[in-house]
């Protein structure tokens, strides 16, 4: 209508005597050049809505329609009815809709829905290179779900991906699969996850299961490696609970200066160190870094004895509240907490702070 | 009959009653194997003996199929659980080992449907939107009506702290998700036995 309003006032122009100067001005060709713009976004915004509208109703009634036949072949059924209903043009809908269930679920019923999605799965691989990082992220998520080993090279190659999310999908996703061989595709591109956690990267690593101890023990211990990464290496061993890392911990205490790396190191420790690793721990409860004294003390409450009393029974009075809680915590430990009663009932400053430690023990 | 792969009759025999907890001479129950199966039917096959068991305990009336209990005959379970993916799989394998399920989406519907009817059991997800699966076991416990009706709670909260909450506030059992499908069927049978 606002179109046709136009053209006749196009029409009128024509009409009026001063033709040549009012014959399309600039201004009439703008707007009508803006109009015609908004109708074919308009259309195109239709469509599109449409197009998913369409897209989404298909969809529900596929799986409602495969919805009943997965339930029965997980429950035991033969699953070749379920998969001769399934098109060619819809393995990617329905590869992704078995990853809802094998999420889900665990035991013999997840080999059932791995087996299902086996022939879907060639449909996913061209899905990895789909602008959409979230839908390549989909695609890693249902490979590496339903259809490793086939697959992990495909995974180890979403590695390099530009998105980080993707890449970590791959890392995660080859790392629960549990195949020592990919631990070192994974650890090379640890770099590139500086934005994650090094406690959940480490727990990443850990997932590979004590296998990787070996080849985590080589990394943690190679000082070409950034001192960030070897954390996450010191960290994985401490969750693996690898009694062979205290000794390479126990070497590396000396010469590492990094004060995120020497916690770790202490923390690793802690969990599985011995006694005769105590001499180059004590000597960090006096270290210019707070955190490195708070854990050299965790360390020696746990590791020390009767002749690390004193020592640690100093660190209550340490200037940070952290090293003072530490310590205080090593004193009960180290089965002391006489004297934390004695400070709590003083007029000490740290007296609140015994007198919490002491109620953490009940 | 029992099916079973790679199984002695003795282990059949041991597993189904361990599950029933009868013995089995005393209750003149036979295993044997018939012919190698997938491991999935002999799950199935304890669920139904189990049930069939029950069902014989109740009454002695015959007619009963042997593969699958007449819906009248079955037994009520009140399912709360908001993930849809989650309650059609545990729905399908109660119903399919005999049981009536009715599904409720949040916790309060849910703890509504089992004051009005108290079922023979309870499976109750802990996060559901509103009333959460604790607070939910927390009225039924508090309410002469409802104290007696046996519950699962079923979450994927897994820490022990989680777990010793819901065994405080009066839970019968605890099923962590991703769950095995023949696990939960093995503990519901457990339940609904007594």
């Amino acid at each position: 209508m606002l179109l046709g309003t136009l053209a006749a006032a196009l029409q009128g122009a024509f009409d009026g005597d001063a033709l040549q100067q009012r014959l399309f001005p600039p201004l009439i060709w703008t707007v009508l050049i803006l109009l015609s713009a908004s109708y074919v976004f308009v259309a195109y915004a239709v469509w599109l809505r449409l197009r998913g509208t369409a897209k989404r109703r298909h969809r529900r009634e596929l799986e409602a329609r495969w919805q009943r036949g997965i339930l029965e072949v997980i429950a035991g059924e033969d699953a070749q009815a379920l998969l001769e209903s399934v098109q060619p043009k819809d393995h990617l809908i329905f590869a992704d809709f078995l990853l809802d269930y094998a999420r889900r679920i665990k035991g013999p019923e997840t080999e059932i829905i791995r087996e299902l999605a086996r022939s879907s799965l060639p449909a996913v691989v061209p899905y990895l290179a789909h602008r959409d990082s979230y839908r390549r992220a989909r695609g890693v998520q249902i490979l590496g779900t339903l259809g490793m080993p086939t697959y992990a090279d495909v995974i180890i190659r979403a590695l390099a991906d530009e998105s980080d999310l993707v890449a970590m999908i791959a890392a995660r996703s080859l790392a629960r699969a549990g195949d020592i061989r990919h631990l070192g595709a994974v650890s090379a591109r640890l770099s590139r996850f500086d934005m994650w956690s090094p406690r959940y990267l480490a727990s990443l690593l850990e997932s590979f299961g004590a296998e990787a101890a070996p080849e985590l023990r080589r990394m943690l211990a190679d000082g070409s490696i950034p001192p960030s990464l070897r954390r996450v290496m010191a960290l994985a061993l401490t969750e693996l609970l690898d009694l062979r890392a205290a000794d390479v911990a126990f070497d590396l205490l000396p010469i590492e200066h990094d004060a995120d790396l020497i916690c770790a190191l202490l923390g690793l420790l802690t969990v599985v160190g011995r006694p005769d690793h105590l001499d180059r721990v004590r000597e960090l409860m006096t270290s210019d870094v707070p955190s490195v004294r708070m854990h050299a003390l965790r360390a020696v409450g746990v590791l020390g004895g009767e002749g690390d009393v004193d020592a640690v029974a100093k660190g209550v009075e340490d200037s940070s509240p952290w090293v003072a809680l530490s310590a205080a915590r090593a004193l009960r430990q180290l089965g002391h907490s006489e004297r934390l009663t004695v400070l709590a009932g003083s007029g000490h400053p740290r007296a609140l702070l015994a007198g919490e430690v002491l109620g953490e023990g009940h | 009959v029992l099916v079973s792969e790679g199984r002695t009759a003795e282990g059949a025999a041991a597993l189904l009653r361990a599950l029933l907890a009868v013995p089995g001479e005393a209750h003149g129950l036979h295993v044997g194997i018939a012919e190698p199966r997938p491991e999935a039917e002999f799950t199935d096959a304890v669920s139904q003996a189990g049930l069939l068991l029950n069902q014989s305990r109740r009454s002695s009336e015959p007619g009963a199929s042997p593969e699958r209990p007449r819906a009248s005959e079955s037994r009520t379970i009140v399912l709360a659980e908001d993930d849809p993916i989650s309650a059609a799989l545990v729905r399908h394998r109660l119903e399919r080992s005999g049981f009536k399920v009715r599904h409720f989406e949040n916790g309060a519907e849910a703890l509504s449907a089992i004051r009005e009817e108290p079922p023979s059991l309870v499976v109750l997800d802990v996060q559901m939107p509103g009333m959460d699966g604790f607070e939910v076991l927390a009225r039924l416990k508090e309410d002469d009506r409802t104290r007696g009706v046996r519950t699962i709670l079923f979450t994927s909260l897994g820490s022990e702290s989680d777990i010793s909450r819901g065994f405080e506030l009066g839970t019968d059992d605890y099923l962590v998700k991703p769950f095995s499908p023949r696990e939960l069927i093995a503990r519901v049978l457990r339940l609904v036995r007594d």
